[in-house]
């Protein structure tokens, strides 16, 4: 009796979703009100599958995807989840080519379909994870953040550090040398907190604060021998807006420049980028390796002069033998040329583009709806202003992939508050095309978080380390202390 | 005598629930409201399965359930009423599995009556006694269970389920399980041991297997349980009291010789039982009754459920004293527009009781948010409620805090935030209503420029961008008034704080900005104040730069010759003039700092 119950359910369940195929079905014009937008888009062929939903809440949907030598039909009510096996077998095929998606929704009992669009699936693959911070987009006070690491293959996250278990510290900036899985580092804030530095699975606990610095280390980048560490230290200060939809103004009172060397556990810095008659910050090494990228503004009376408060993009020499830095040092953009304020300079593995964030003032990119990438070509000195990548609200924290053809941001394009990753193509001519956000296993996930991503930072692999491992660290290691 | 003991133990179990419903109804109503607001309960499967992914989580997930209906008045009192009979028959079931006896049953009251007592303190929530009925509960079915093979693989196979529904509190399976065993009529004692070796192993494993390979959560978190405590670093002592509390009494009704209640020692026994633990629970629950969190949660209920007139009405029954009250009434005085009149009839404590500074903690910026949001400081209440609710200790979201969120963004055109808070607030049970309202609103100009409450706080927003200083308030307030001279408020708090800080000068200096605010004349407080000034400058106040009631006068007049003559003059004072801004301002406000640092401290 059961099993013909069983059956006549599922024959019921058979000739429902029979009935529910298109049919008469009417043509519209514009693109389909998605969500997320993933219209004619260049896709990695290693990215987990776009899930997505339709904003207009249909009865019914059906989704066509057309390669040149795989396609296959998807069907759902609001929300469309692709069948992970399918998705990656479809992109496997398609390396190289364009897929043709075809919309076509149920609406009050009548079908239409909507113009189709494109997915371009690059021949170059992302690099597989993707680590960022996960925070609420507070001001002061925080309660829940972790450090995770997605595989941008799938849908598996990979929590690295919970503040939970670290009495409730503060915890940013994950990042990898190469985007290797061997190298990385993050600061963890609090009581018994320290900069976590990770060699080979093996984490151990720093004191980025030398004797005669005023700060630890906070913004900085590895060195790609992976020895040494550029980072700035700063006294940071926040304040907050009064007026319409600002919120959050953070500037620096003082910030200089150093270099840390993880193997003899030193640091040294250079009178040339710190002092009190100007603000250095937002370090990061040259693809050779042979100079530092970093921001400077002369030092002005803050907050009064915060709107006067404007970063160039500078560089100076370093020389890894001694692991100092150089003597000499260049103006690559000025901000009083730009009239605008240079942030997170972010150079591409191949040495070719270096990425960075101009926003009107400040050096809070976050926090200003302003806030632009732009893209300077190393080879010809051009400036790309990224038209088809930036939008309206923050875009800004980005990093590159390995092969310096993909690039992965933080933008707040949805609302202005809740930042989200977003991927970016390099094309043969240095084009960057319309990105895309991380995909989720449920689409609406975006919808009902409340919290915002950031810091985004690509890896080959996975980092062998965990949560329970910073716990750990946290409570037990000894802290090395930098001479 | 059975019959007899029956029906008192049956009249027990309904005292309890009315008292506890009296209790809960007319003594500590905004307790319950108060724990409603920091929660977001939705009805949607992300949600719950947040909840039940972690131990503890499914209890956790039911106290919320059921703390959502504290949002309507008498709901969350029958409810009380209610869980705690529920507990207190629990208690008694089990008890009776293990031996039945009628005399011990004032003892089963141990638990609940404990447990009203731990709660009135609002950082012990609902979960414990959820997870405490539900093991009870499972308990109760395990010695249902005749065939004792089945009862113990069933007992093995529950503990590390009642352990993840419930955290910690499974404790008490085990225990009562071993109690139960050793109750039982067997040859083979050593066995039950081993048996209850075996349960204990089974508790013990269960949350190190979870905290190493299933979750990632504190030690504390994972042993004890989540939605006792809203602190979720400090041992909640009161928790583990309630499970050996519980677990004593589970004892006393397997061990306690019945040679101590037979015959003629029956009712004398079951008196003093009766006395002994309805006495101490008198004295435990008095004792943690907190009247001055009840108070600060009544005034912060009116105040965001804009309940003005019964804030007032509450101040002039029970003179607040701490500065949240003392805030909040005088948000309520200002809505009412009672404020420049009204406000030195009430004690005051300086400009903290006017807005306090912001803390970071949970209450007070939620509720000194409604002072910002009200005079139109839309980005500073937005900033108080997300940190409000930020620093909620155990990770809730909070319904109100949302809500306000929704406002403050919509107000400032950031629509997109807006519908987003909203489209989450839809998915509760009491907000979702005002959420579809409220969406309808978004991108309609007009419509927000016309609504009473957000057109007109529109309007109060600053013109200007400047960055927010706590400690520059008077500056703050004067620049409102004078980018919008309508800001009534912004006027009178103005005023407020330069008199509560007994600053004249700038008193005198601002007092002309309230020109456009329209008063027919001005308020009594400000009269009184620009009296004594003129006063001290010279002795003819028939002409005065602005109206002054003769009343006033007359008795600024009298005042004086009492303060001038007088050595003991404050007494005299005290009775007629207390209500007047010359007695604040010559002896109020003097100790206040003190007092205010020693209220933060306790709070």
């Amino acid at each position: 009796m059961k099993q013909i119950i069983y059956y006549l359910l599922l024959l019921l369940l058979i000739i429902q979703s029979g009935c529910n195929r298109p049919s008469e079905i009417q043509k519209i014009d514009g693109m389909p009100p998605i969500y997320p937008d993933y219209t004619n888009i260049t896709i990695p062929y290693n990215i987990a599958p776009l899930n997505f939903l339709l904003r207009n809440k249909p009865q019914s949907v059906e989704v066509s995807v057309k390669g040149k030598n795989t396609s296959f039909v998807v069907y759902g009510n609001e929300k469309i989840q692709f069948p992970e096996r399918k998705w990656r077998s479809l992109l496997e095929s398609e390396k190289g080519n364009d897929i043709t998606v075809e919309v076509t929704v149920e609406k009050d009992g009548k079908w239409y379909r909507y113009a189709a669009f494109k997915w371009k699936v690059s021949i170059h693959k992302i690099d597989s994870y993707l680590s960022y911070r996960r925070i609420e987009p507070g001001y002061e006070v925080w309660n829940k953040i972790q450090i995770c690491q997605r595989n941008l293959e799938n849908f598996s996250e990979k929590v690295l550090a919970d503040n939970n278990l670290t009495d409730g510290s503060c915890m940013n900036c994950h990042i990898y040398n190469q985007h290797q899985k061997d190298v990385s580092l993050f600061h963890l804030r609090g009581k018994k907190g320290g900069t976590i530095l990770n060699r080979n699975g093996k984490l151990r606990k720093l004191n980025t604060k030398g004797v005669n610095s005023f700060a630890p280390a906070v913004y900085g980048a590895f060195h790609p021998s992976g020895r040494f560490g550029v980072f700035s230290q700063n006294t940071i200060i926040p304040e907050f807006h009064a007026y319409r939809s600002e919120r959050l103004e953070v500037y620096d009172t003082a910030s200089d420049l150093v270099i840390l060397d993880f193997d003899n556990n030193s640091l040294n810095t250079s009178l040339l980028v710190s002092g009190d008659q100007t603000l250095e910050t937002f370090p990061v090494f040259s693809a050779d390796g042979k100079s530092v990228y970093y921001c400077a503004a002369p030092q002005l009376p803050l907050p009064d002069s915060i709107r006067s408060l404007r970063y160039s993009l500078m560089r100076i020499d370093f020389d890894e033998k001694s692991g100092k830095f150089g003597n000499k040092i260049d103006t690559i953009l000025s901000a009083n040329s730009l009239q605008q304020s240079v942030s997170f300079p972010r150079v591409s593995p191949n040495g070719r583009f270096l990425l960075f964030c101009v926003s009107d003032y400040g050096t809070f990119p976050i926090w200003h709806n302003e806030t632009d990438l732009r893209m300077l070509d190393l080879k010809t000195g051009g400036v790309d202003s990224l038209k088809q990548v930036n939008a309206w609200y923050s875009d800004s924290y980005h990093s590159w992939s390995s092969e310096s053809r993909w690039f992965v941001f933080a933008s707040k394009r949805d609302n202005g508050i809740y930042g989200k990753p977003y991927f970016s193509y390099i094309d043969n001519n240095g084009v960057a095309s319309k990105p895309f956000v991380l995909p989720q296993k449920d689409p609406a996930y975006y919808d009902y978080t409340l919290i915002s991503f950031n810091i985004p930072e690509l890896s080959k692999e996975g980092v062998s380390f965990g949560a329970m491992d910073v716990e750990d660290a946290y409570f037990n290691l000894p802290t090395d202390e930098m001479k | 005598m059975k019959i007899l003991l029956r029906n008192a133990n049956g009249m027990l179990t309904l005292l309890l629930g009315v008292v506890v419903f009296i209790f809960y109804a007319f003594f500590y109503a905004n307790h319950l409201h108060f724990q409603e607001q920091l929660q977001l309960f939705q009805f949607t499967g992300p949600y719950f399965i947040e909840y039940i992914s972690i131990p503890s989580g499914f209890t956790a997930f039911l106290s919320q359930f059921i703390t959502q209906f504290f949002y309507l008045p008498w709901v969350g009192p029958v409810l009380m009423a209610l869980l705690m009979v529920r507990l207190q028959l629990m208690v008694k079931w089990v008890a009776f599995r293990i031996k039945r006896n009628p005399n011990l049953e004032p003892f089963t009251f141990v638990p609940p009556l404990f447990l009203w007592a731990l709660l009135c303190d609002e950082n012990y929530m609902l979960g414990g006694l959820i997870a405490l009925i539900l093991t009870l509960q499972l308990v109760w079915v395990l010695t249902k269970i005749s065939s004792s093979v089945v009862r113990i693989i069933s007992t093995m196979i529950f503990i590390p389920i009642t352990y993840w529904l419930a955290g910690g509190t499974a404790i008490l399976m085990p225990l009562i399980m071993i109690v139960f065993e050793l109750t039982r009529p067997t040859e083979n004692r050593v066995s039950v041991w081993w048996i209850g070796a075996g349960y204990l192993i089974l508790m013990l494993i269960s949350p190190l297997i979870a905290k190493n390979y299933l979750v990632l959560l504190p030690s504390m978190q994972v042993f004890i349980g989540y939605g006792y405590y809203r602190y979720l670093i400090y041992l909640p002592f009161g928790i583990l009291l309630l499970w050996a509390l519980t677990f004593l009494v589970m004892l006393l009704y397997a061990f306690l010789p019945k040679s101590v209640m037979d015959g003629k020692k029956s009712l004398p026994f079951y008196i003093s039982s009766l006395f002994l633990v309805w006495g101490g629970a008198a004295y435990l629950v008095a004792g943690s009754y907190n009247r001055i969190a009840e108070e600060v949660m009544t005034y912060d209920y009116f105040i965001r459920t804009k309940q003005w007139d019964k804030a007032v009405a509450l101040a002039e029954k029970d003179v607040p004293a701490n500065p949240l009250a003392v805030a909040s009434l005088n948000l309520a005085l200002s809505q009412k527009g009672l404020l420049g009149d009204k406000m030195f009839h009430f004690i005051q404590n300086g400009s903290e009781g006017l807005i306090p500074q912001f803390d970071r903690d949970y209450l007070l910026p939620m509720m000194v948010g409604e002072v910002y949001y009200y005079l139109g400081l839309t980005n500073t209440a937005q900033r108080f409620a997300f940190e409000g609710m930020e620093a909620i200790p155990d990770y809730q979201k909070s319904a109100r805090c949302l809500k306000r969120l929704a406002e403050t963004n919509l107000i400032n055109g950031s629509y997109e935030v807006s519908r987003k808070y909203l489209l989450i607030l839809q998915n509760t049970f009491f907000y979702k209503d005002w959420a579809t309202e409220t969406l309808a609103y978004l991108g309609d100009e007009d419509r927000i420029n016309n609504h009473p409450e957000w057109g007109r706080i529109r309007k109060f927003r600053p013109k200007e961008d400047f960055l927010f200083d706590g400690n520059q308030l008077d500056m703050i307030l004067g620049m409102l008034i004078q980018q919008e001279p309508t800001n009534r408020m912004a006027y009178e708090y103005l005023m407020g704080y330069c008199l509560l800080n007994k600053d004249l000068p700038h008193f005198m200096q601002y007092v002309d900005l309230g020109k456009e605010i329209g008063y027919k004349s001005m308020p009594i407080s400000y009269q009184e104040a620009a009296l004594y000034v003129w006063g001290l400058q010279s002795t003819d106040l028939s002409q005065t730069p602005f109206p002054v009631n003769n009343e006033v006068k007359k008795r600024m007049q009298t005042y004086a010759g009492i303060y001038t003559t007088r050595e003991d003059a404050q007494m005299y004072l005290e009775k007629e003039f207390a209500d007047t801004y010359w007695y604040y301002f010559h002896y109020r406000y003097k100790n206040i700092i003190k007092r205010n640092e020693e209220f933060r401290q306790m709070h």
